[in-house]
């Protein structure tokens, strides 16, 4: 065994510690004994007595001084060690007692020297991704501040985790910082909770919706949800865009057009009856002045057609950013947790579930405020244990809702909670009747047969498709229009050619099939036409496609060319693409441009909304060109089947619907260069979200395309030659 | 209404534009109506009340109370329920329209119109007459 130094300096202190005592005592006895001081006991009895006492005390003396040696330097080791382990790293153990323990604190010291140093390192790597997390901070910081659009990332408690300038500006928060704050206090959270659990069930991207903050702004918003390590979504940024300027010229230019339409209807119709009357009287004897007259007869039905058409109701609707897609059973859920919230019991009212799937383009918020206010109102009047209802029904091109009730309420009384305002603490207080209007509907009450209630029209989410309905379809009274020229209107058909699609599965090659949707090269395309029926003389007159590659949509690869349709163009397609006769008067025909296209597209896979109704007027031209059929050549993807398959048949479909969903800017619609970009833009964001469904493959897209089935309305499809 | 069938029908004009009453009087008398007109809204119920006509030509946008609003008083109105209201509108919107026919019109006319139009509408709701 390795002696220790302090074990020796023990081993002698305690050799000394008996020896001392014993030599001292030994010579007391040995004096005692010459001295005979032995032999009598009492001496004898002091002797021992003293002896014991004395080293009695000579062993605590001892014992104490030892003690405190090795006491006083542990003592000293451990409170160093405290210092360099707490408040003074620097602070090193100074013991010099030659020993172990000396070598103890020497190892501690080192111990300490290597954690200062480790510390250091630390701090340094510390420093330095603090100032990177600054740096991109204050990079973020000024990207946000230069941003016209206002950002905010909020958790989905609405609690603001980060919101730019803008942001605070456009939610009407002043000078004071959102940082903290709640969403809530500012826009509707109603309305944020309806978009975030639709991006929880839908698995979209984006959505986008209209805010309305205090203070009468409009905010077109696209929320993207964030989600945590689960994928659960806990939180979303929202991009505030404030179109309050446009969205009210847009207002305020429509409610110009609709007086002056209207104001022009009254002479007119005055010009066209009286001048009718007088042809009928036959009372103009001269041949000349007939003819005056039948001219001016002429000119006033003229003017009544252009009239009729040019007073199609341009819904509010349209101005961007305004209104969102909403079902008509999300309005309704939303409304009854409104109810809940104000404290009635919203149990009672009955909804109609099988209306729940019919779009709407409203403003939720404004909306659901509405009929929360008319059903407190029939709650309030129902007869005791009367039932009490919120019902929708299509009405051709717009949505009915019903809110009534058993019970009785003078109709004066009806109409005049209509007037009440809705939002009476509102900057702009607006009745329901107002919001109602802004939506271009109308609303009134009624009472029948022991019920009473309210109905009011709001827009449908499809744009109108064909002519307007019939009378019949309406209340099955007659509906007389005071123009007897037929109905221009018509439309893209409600048209998809499985036969197409099979003839064209086949000739995809196994290995096409086989290849991942985001590693091929796609040729997006659109075609503006004279009219519906290729096959009755109706030709294209506008062509474009826009390449997608590596999964961007390559804004310098683009095609877009007019077309020569060699027959005239009907004046109710040019109203609708904006391509005259002159414009293509010196453009090449089809079979020019098609032979282009395809070097352009060669490739490719063709996408397209609705693209087979494209491909019937670009099939006859490849045909002439002794192509063989297109969907030979080139596999085809249509983005309205996809889209159905990730969402579903109940929600709408068409193009714009979709774009909105996907938060896509729609590109001058009616362009074919402008309808492929919108489409386009769909198309990359489709394939993420058929990726999330297991459909990675073009043989998948094209099997997933096959599955989804035409659905009956209202799921429309749009209108557009 | 007119009781005796020989006698003729008798159509109530409401509207404030004057050349449209001039244009509409005219057509009907000479297509063999008797005609009467009122220039707003109250003066119009009045007049539904007082002389009980065959069918009511209504404009919407009217002084004092508005086409709809006459309408739901006549259709409120046991007495005058029966009478046919073609409702007669500057206003072509669908939903303008659901609303006049809901309210109880028996159809409805858009400015501009054709006489022909005025015609068959009042054709229409009127009864079948020997």
């Amino acid at each position: 065994m390795r002696s220790s130094r302090l074990g020796r300096k023990l081993a002698v202190s305690v050799l000394l510690l008996f020896l001392i005592p014993t030599v001292i005592a030994g010579a007391v006895l040995v004096r005692l004994y010459r001295s005979g001081g032995l032999a009598d006991p009492s001496t004898l009895a002091l002797a021992v007595g003293v002896g014991f006492v004395t080293m009695i005390v000579y062993l605590g003396l001892v014992t104490h001084s030892l003690g405190q040696l090795l006491v006083r330097t542990l003592e000293e080791i451990q409170l160093g060690t405290e210092l360099m382990a707490t408040v003074n790293p620097n602070h090193r153990l100074q013991i010099r007692t030659g020993d172990e323990l000396q070598a103890l604190a020497g190892e501690i010291n080192r111990m300490a020297d290597r954690m200062r140093d480790a510390h250091a390192g630390l701090e340094a790597e510390v420093a330095g991704a603090t100032r990177g997390l600054q740096l991109e901070r204050s990079k973020l910081s000024a990207v946000l501040a230069t941003l016209g659009e206002g950002v905010v990332v909020a958790t989905t408690e609405g609690r603001i985790l980060l919101a730019n300038l803008a942001a605070q500006e456009r939610l009407g928060a002043g000078s004071v910082t959102l940082l903290g704050r709640s969403l809530y206090d500012f826009v509707d959270s109603e309305k944020i909770a309806h978009f975030v659990a639709r991006l929880r069930t839908s698995g979209g991207a984006t959505e986008r919706f209209s805010l309305h903050p205090a203070g009468g702004a409009v905010l077109d918003t696209v929320m993207t949800p964030f989600a945590d390590g689960d994928e659960r979504i806990i939180g979303f940024v929202l991009v505030l865009r404030d179109v309050t300027s446009p969205v009210r010229s847009e207002q305020a230019r429509q409610r110009n057009l609709e007086q002056t339409l209207r104001e022009a209807r009254a002479p007119l119709s005055s010009i066209r009856s009286l001048s009718e009357s007088l042809l009928a009287v036959g009372a103009l004897g001269e041949d000349s002045s007939k003819r005056l007259l039948e001219a001016i007869h002429e000119e006033a039905v003229r003017l009544t057609g252009l009239l009729r058409d040019v007073a199609e109701p341009a819904s509010l609707a349209s101005v961007p950013g305004r209104f969102e897609t909403i079902g008509v059973g999300d309005l309704t859920a939303m409304t009854l947790r409104r109810l809940r919230h104000d404290g009635v019991a919203a149990d009672a009212v009955e909804v109609d579930a099988g209306a729940a799937t019919l779009p709407l383009r409203v403003e939720a918020s404004a909306l659901s405020g509405v009929l929360v206010r008319l059903l407190r109102a029939v709650l309030a009047r129902r007869r005791p244990d009367g039932r009490v209802w919120l019902r929708a029904m299509p009405r051709g091109h717009v949505i009915q809702l019903d809110a009534g009730g058993e019970g009785e309420f003078p109709l004066l009384e009806l109409e005049a909670r209509l007037d009440d305002p809705v939002t009476p603490g509102a900057a702009r207080p607006a009745s329901a009747r107002d919001i109602v209007r802004e939506h271009a509907g109308e609303a009134w009450g009624y009472t029948d047969a022991g019920c009473f209630g309210f109905r009011i029209t709001v827009p449908g989410s499809v744009p109108a498709v064909g002519p307007p309905p019939s009378p019949a379809s309406l209340t099955g009274a007659g509906l007389l229009s005071g123009s007897g020229e037929g109905d221009p209107g018509g439309g893209r058909p409600d048209f998809y050619d499985f036969s197409l699609l099979d003839a064209m599965e086949q000739h995809v090659r196994p290995a096409d099939r086989a290849r991942p949707l985001d590693e091929l090269d796609y040729v997006v395309l659109d075609t503006e036409t004279t009219g519906l029926e290729p096959d009755h003389g109706d030709r294209i007159v506008s062509l474009a496609g826009v390449r997608i590659r590596g999964g961007a949509v390559k804004g310098g690869e683009v095609f877009d060319a007019l077309v020569n349709p060699e027959r005239s163009i009907p004046p109710v397609s040019t109203r609708l693409h904006g391509i005259t006769d002159a414009m293509v008067a010196d453009k090449p025909p089809i079979d020019v441009v098609l032979a282009e296209f395809l070097r352009f597209a060669d490739g490719a896979v063709l996408v397209g909304h609705q693209v087979w109704f494209d491909l019937r007027f670009l099939g006859p031209a490849a045909k002439r060109l002794g192509l063989p059929p297109l969907t030979d050549a080139h596999p085809v993807l249509d983005t309205l089947p996809l889209s159905e398959h990730v969402h579903g048949p109940l929600e709408g479909h068409d193009l714009e619907t979709v774009a909105a969903r996907f938060g896509v800017a729609v590109h001058g619609r009616h362009s074919a260069l402008g309808d492929a970009l919108t489409t386009a833009g769909i198309f990359v964001r489709l394939v993420e979200l058929l990726r999330k469904r297991g459909v990675v493959t073009l043989g998948q897209a094209i099997g997933a395309s096959r599955r989804v089935r035409r659905r009956s309305p209202p799921g429309g499809r749009e209108a557009t030659p | 209404m007119s009781a005796d069938p020989m006698a003729k029908p008798r159509v109530l004009i409401v509207e404030d534009e004057p050349h449209i009453v001039l244009s509409l009087e005219f057509l009907l008398q000479r297509a063999g109506y008797e005609t009467a007109t009122a220039t707003d809204g109250d003066e119009g119920l009045a007049l539904v009340r007082r002389l009980q006509p065959d069918v009511v030509l209504l404009d919407i946008m009217l002084p004092k109370r508005n086409g709809y609003a006459v309408c739901q008083a006549i259709k409120a109105d046991p007495g005058l329920r029966a009478i046919p209201v073609i409702m007669l509108s500057a206003k072509g919107q669908e939903v303008e329209v659901l609303k006049g026919l809901e309210l109880g019109a028996a159809s409805y006319v858009t400015k501009p119109f054709g006489n022909a139009d005025i015609l068959e509408a009042i054709r229409a709701v009127l009864p079948a007459r020997p």
